[in-house]
């Protein structure tokens, strides 16, 4: 009896491999059949108004990462009506499925941003297997040039651009990064504007330049904010410091690096209309260069010159971006989040913004001269 | 007895009741919530009162002993098939998040199977072991799930801002699909009418545990409304077929070796939505095995009438799954919400019934 | 007499002896083969000669301490083979035990070991054994029952518990069981944990094999009930749930963290062993977008040029770890060493140079290996290893839901089992220290 009991799970073991071997068709595709995209470029197309030029970045798997020297990319460019439409011919082009779930990089013309913005991110962002924490960014001159860019410093299997935004290498002041799903939010929403990176390639393509950045706001023409005024919308919005401010008092020049930032801000209202922005920002720093001896007893008054200077920045952008319309910061947003909803919350403060007075006050606090006095 | 109602409250969270709450987020959902919030402890509190006097009995039994044919049967028939639905509107959707954000190759059919095979072996089970895997599972989950809550609340991008605009909606008066949607999640303590057989001894139900349940399903609300829209914005919040899903996947793990924090999240409310489909399921299947016994349905001297609701219940959600499309679940679970009151009134009628009759 | 003798006469070594002093005489008939026959010798043939008289012989006999009682028909002949000797004085009959015990020293615990704590195992003598477990629990209220099997063997077991704290239901759960059990031939305790078990295609054992006299008192003291066999150097503890089958002895030698460390580490070793394998047939072939970019592409790349599917791939290299496995178990110590440094060593790499596997299968394959050895109780390590399968085929059916869901469908198919009518796996609040129990 038990020797027919066993013979019946033999039986049953054979039944159930043979089914696995069978069933293993749905769904089933080895990593080796697959390629990863890690970067999507969008341009709009050369040879048809409206058509768009996809630009798929793939990662090629090597077989030992220590042996291979350099990074191998493959690149499919092709031309649509839609996006879906170029990315279903580029499946064609090559022989493996397509993965989009490691898209790390989205780039999109600086051409797209005034009109068909919202079509390009409507595609990236409706399909679920894509990340909503790629990073997307302005391609000045074409989305294709700067993913085809390959830095001498690139590894085999990470791209250099994606180091520049997530933190891990680079950290800088000047970089600004934005996830997809934040882009959408902020442009979608009230009160906000978001800001996206422009991204620029040398002349031969061995270099990445990440240092300006862009307010999108939809149906106007972006507004380019230089490096500087980038830097301080990081400050302001993300609380990034490591950058320095020269000083120039008495014939010296002092060169101060602020550490530390933080922001706040208050709309101060009344009878229900904004009426000033209030804003302070608290900074700790050291000075870094400096042509004559300094005296630590003069902290005191360096801090003090120090506040002015950045005081002059900080208001340079605010005063800049006020004139444009545009409010990347989200002044907009904290009005609202200040008052009951209803229909003409935001009439009122779109009325106001443009002529609200800012009141400044900067509190810089230099903890030392450095190593030297 | 809490993990019934803790399950149920979480595996809401990926169900259908955020996208009803966030579309809804124009017309007073947050008065809502909060009608919902203490309606639903009140409830809960009946509830478990009602049965407190019944201890050791299950509902069927109950109302076999107490009431005539006439109206138990209609009443437990009506119990199983809100039970099943449920269950499998957690199925369905659950199916259609994992196939829209994870394997878009896989057909429905085999992901759904793969939840039918497992969960009609559990079906069967006793039900006390249906409940210490429902504890087992819980506390090996409840860790990570802390995990991922607090990620998602203290990651930088969440912007606060957000939720406060949402919040500065309040002088909308409430909608009652949004709040029959909130009060959802209350639901797990009915699954005491079949579990109430264990329970021997009477539950205490005072002052803490009405604070701990009232807290918990505080929480649980304001999580499931504020955070996505403190990640996606409140003005397009409403567009979102799947917003908690697509908040989760706006963390990210900067250091982890799952990059990614969407996947933990869709694995972790697999379990969760796994643990909600099997006790409403076999609370279906208890219920309506007390009323339906086939004598003829006898193979090798077992009767098979439990077999027998096991491959319906596996046919039925397999034939819906295919059938379905995603605005109609949402269409139909909104509906099936919406009902919901009444369910709750025929419990009580019943329950009300039931007790005066013993007493006499 | 002499129907014992035709009963038993094709046997060669029954042996009839007639002892003769004057008028006293008496018979003494025995088993050669199984008695001692220096201590028949000294306790009573010597004796006889000494002693006046058959009066005197027959009351020194019955003061003996190995004196049994007197059996007739069948019961008798079975006494007989089991050593006793029959003592014929005049019309007196007495049957006294003069085993001879041939493996009765302890030896060192060779399944279980510990660094610290006892060093020696149960003997394969359930006298020694039973001597052991008294010396180490002195509470009056241990209670030791003696049954005789039905089978061929007619072995003795033991049933120990402590009488105080057992639990009733449980210790009738298993004395009906011993009962109504009729197999035809049961050899060892592993044999008959076997036959307690109720189901006939189980998986996890719902009693614990242990060869540790400390974790033997152990369990008593809680409650539970030991059954030893004799002539095999295993207890059985019954009943048992999951937890007991994760807990080392050592646990309780080491100071609270360090068990606490090692307990979290054998749990993190079984999920591994569980998981492994399905996780990288899920990762590589359903959704390779969970890990991230750089982790992916080297998984890749390390499967590039490999010709088959992925749990073909696992499948294979889990096959030949499982060979090695058995094969330096059976194989004789010295040459065991060879086996794995050719098996492990050398095909491992071979295979990866042939781009038979990737290398990161055989980074899986050795993790697995390593980690299903953590596990305390070998028996739960065997059925970890093939429910390890039968999660290998759901994921290669269904994907990462498969895996998942059939991780879950583990642990429920875990709570549903039961041992002597207590849950297998259930979290228990109220004492901490159940959990712990060994």
């Amino acid at each position: 009896m038990y020797l027919l009991d066993r013979r019946k799970v033999v039986f049953l073991y054979v039944i159930v491999i043979q089914c696995i071997v069978l069933l293993a068709g749905c769904g089933f595709k080895d990593i080796d059949n697959r390629l990863f995209i890690i970067g999507i470029g969008v341009d709009p197309s050369e040879k048809e108004e409206g058509h768009y030029k996809v630009t798929l970045k793939l990662s090629i798997p090597v077989a030992s990462i220590k042996q291979e020297k350099k990074p191998s990319y493959q690149y499919l460019v092709h031309e649509g009506e839609n996006i879906e439409e170029a990315v279903r011919i580029l499946e064609t082009h090559t022989d493996k499925t397509l993965e989009f779930g490691h898209t790390k990089i989205i780039m999109v013309n600086e051409a797209l941003l005034e009109n068909n913005i919202k079509d390009v991110m409507d595609y990236f962002v409706r399909r679920g297997d894509m990340q909503l924490i790629a990073w997307v960014g302005v391609a000045k001159e074409s989305a294709e040039e700067v993913l085809r860019a390959e830095p001498k410093a690139e590894e085999a299997v990470s791209t250099s651009i994606t180091r520049f935004f997530d933190n891990t290498g680079t950290e800088s002041p000047y970089i600004v990064s934005a996830f997809m799903f934040e882009f959408r939010r902020n442009t979608r929403s009230l009160g906000i504007d978001p800001v996206l990176p422009i991204v620029e390639t040398n002349d031969d393509g061995s270099q990445l330049i990440v240092n300006k950045s862009l307010i999108v706001q939809e149906g106007r023409v972006p507004f380019e904010l230089s490096s500087r005024l980038t830097r301080e919308y990081n400050t302001l919005a993300n609380d990034l410091g490591g950058y320095s401010y020269k000083i120039e008092f008495e014939g010296n020049n002092i060169v101060v690096n602020i550490g530390k930032t933080k922001v706040k801000y208050k709309i101060i209202t009344e009878n229900k209309k904004p009426t000033a922005i209030n804003m302070k920002i608290e900074m700790t720093g050291e000075i870094i260069e400096s042509d004559k001896d300094l005296s630590l007893n003069n902290l005191e008054k360096y801090n003090k010159l120090a506040e002015d200077e950045v005081k002059k920045h900080v208001l340079e952008f605010l005063t800049t971006v006020q004139k444009e319309n545009l409010d990347p910061i989200g002044f907009g947003l904290k009005y609202r989040t200040m008052h009951i909803n209803n229909k003409d919350t935001m009439k009122k403060w779109n009325e106001a913004y443009p002529e609200l007075p800012i009141d400044l006050k900067v509190d810089v606090n230099l903890k030392s001269t450095g190593t030297i006095e | 007895m809490y993990y019934l109602i803790f399950v149920t409250m979480v595996a809401n969270i990926i169900a259908t009741v955020p996208r009803i709450l966030v579309i809804e987020s124009k017309n007073g959902v947050i008065f809502s919530m909060i009608a919902a919030l203490f309606v639903g402890v009140i409830f809960t509190y009946f509830v478990i009162l009602f049965f407190n006097k019944f201890s050791g009995l299950s509902f069927p039994e109950i109302l076999k002993k107490h009431t005539s044919k006439w109206f138990y049967i209609p009443v437990i028939v009506y119990f199983g098939i809100s039970w099943f639905l449920a269950g499998t509107i957690t199925l369905i959707t659950y199916v259609f998040l994992f196939t829209t954000f994870v394997s878009l190759e896989t057909p429905l059919i085999t992901t759904t199977l793969a939840f039918v095979i497992i969960v009609s072996f559990g079906m069967l089970m006793k039900s006390e072991s249906v409940l210490f895997t429902l504890e087992t599972v819980f506390v090996l989950l409840l860790p990570i799930l802390i995990f991922l809550f607090v990620k998602i609340i203290t990651d930088s991008n969440l912007e606060w801002n957000f939720v406060q605009v949402a919040m500065m909606n309040i002088n909308i008066t409430p909608s009652y699909r949004s709040f029959s949607a909130a009060s959802y999640i209350f639901i797990g303590v009915v699954n005491i009418v079949i579990f109430n057989s264990f329970f021997k001894e009477k539950l205490k139900f005072g002052f803490k545990q009405i604070s701990i349940i009232s807290t918990v399903g505080a929480v649980v609300l304001f999580i499931t409304y504020f955070i996505p829209i403190g990640f996606n914005g409140f003005e397009q919040i409403e567009h979102m077929n799947f917003p908690w899903v697509s908040t989760s996947d706006s963390v990210r793990m900067k250091y982890g070796v799952i990059e990614r924090l969407v996947f933990i999240f869709i694995i972790i409310f697999l379990g969760i939505s796994f643990l909600s489909l099997l006790v409403h399921w076999h609370v279906s299947l208890k219920l309506f095995e007390s009323i339906f016994h086939f004598n003829k349905l006898k193979w090798k001297n077992k009767n098979l009438t439990s077999y027998f609701f096991v491959v319906l219940f596996g046919a039925v959600s397999i034939y819906l799954v295919t059938k379905i499309d995603e605005f109609e679940l949402f269409k139909y679970s909104s509906y099936f919400y919406n009902i919901f009151p009444l369910f709750y009134f025929i419990l009580f009628l019943s329950l009300f019934v039931a007790k005066r009759r013993a007493k006499i | 007499m002499k129907e014992v003798v035709e009963k038993m006469n094709n046997s060669e070594d029954i042996l009839t002896i007639p002892l003769q002093l004057g008028d006293n005489y008496a018979f003494v008939l025995y088993l050669k083969t199984v008695v001692d026959g220096l201590k028949l010798q000294n306790i009573i043939i010597k004796p006889f000669f000494e002693l006046k008289s058959t009066e005197f012989f027959s009351s020194y006999i019955q003061s003996l301490p190995d004196i049994a009682k007197m059996k007739t028909g069948d019961e008798l002949l079975i006494q007989l083979t089991k050593g006793h000797v029959l003592i014929a004085i005049q019309e007196q009959f007495f049957l006294v035990d003069i085993k001879m015990i041939t493996a009765s020293t302890p030896q060192p615990a060779l399944m279980e070991p510990t660094i610290y704590g006892p060093q020696l195992a149960l003997s394969e003598a359930i006298e020694t054994n039973l001597n052991m477990i008294r010396h180490r629990y002195l509470e009056p209220s241990l209670t030791i029952e003696t049954v005789q099997l039905k089978d061929k063997s007619h072995q003795s077991i033991a049933l120990i518990y402590d009488k105080k704290i057992v639990k009733q239901s449980v210790l009738d759960k298993i004395q009906k069981k011993i009962k109504e059990m009729n197999n035809p031939l049961i050899e060892s305790s592993g044999d008959l944990q076997l036959f307690l078990n109720s189901t006939k295609f189980s998986l996890f054992p719902v009693l614990l094999l242990t060869e540790r006299p400390d974790r033997i008192t152990y369990n008593l003291a809680n409650g539970k009930v030991v059954i030893l066999m004799d002539g095999s150097p295993q207890a059985i503890v019954a009943p048992v749930v999951f937890y007991d089958f994760m807990v080392s002895m050592e646990d309780n030698y080491h100071s609270f963290w360090i068990s606490i460390f090692t307990l979290i580490l054998r749990y993190v070793g079984i999920l591994t062993c569980i998981l492994l394998p399905a996780m990288y047939v899920a990762v590589t072939s359903y959704t390779p977008d969970i890990f991230r970019v750089e982790l992916a592409l080297s998984v890749a790349g390390s499967r590039l040029g490999v010709p088959y599917p992925s749990f073909i791939e696992v499948l294979f290299m889990l096959l030949f770890m499982e060979f090695l496995i058995e094969a330096s178990i059976r194989l004789p110590k010295a040459i065991s060493a060879t086996a794995t440094t050719v098996g492990g060593l050398i095909l491992g790499t071979a295979a990866t140079e042939a781009a038979l596997t990737s290398n990161i299968m055989i980074i899986i394959v050795s993790a697995v290996a390593i980690t299903s050895f953590v596990i305390p109780i070998s028996e739960m390590s065997f059925a970890i290893r093939i429910c390890r399968y039968v999660l290998l085929a759901f994921t290669t059916l269904f994907g990462t839901v498969g895996l998942m869901l059939g991780f879950l469908g583990i642990i429920m198919f875990l709570t549903n089992k039961e041992s002597f009518g207590e849950p297998f796996l259930k979290i228990n609040w109220k004492s901490t220290k159940r959990e712990k129990e060994v």
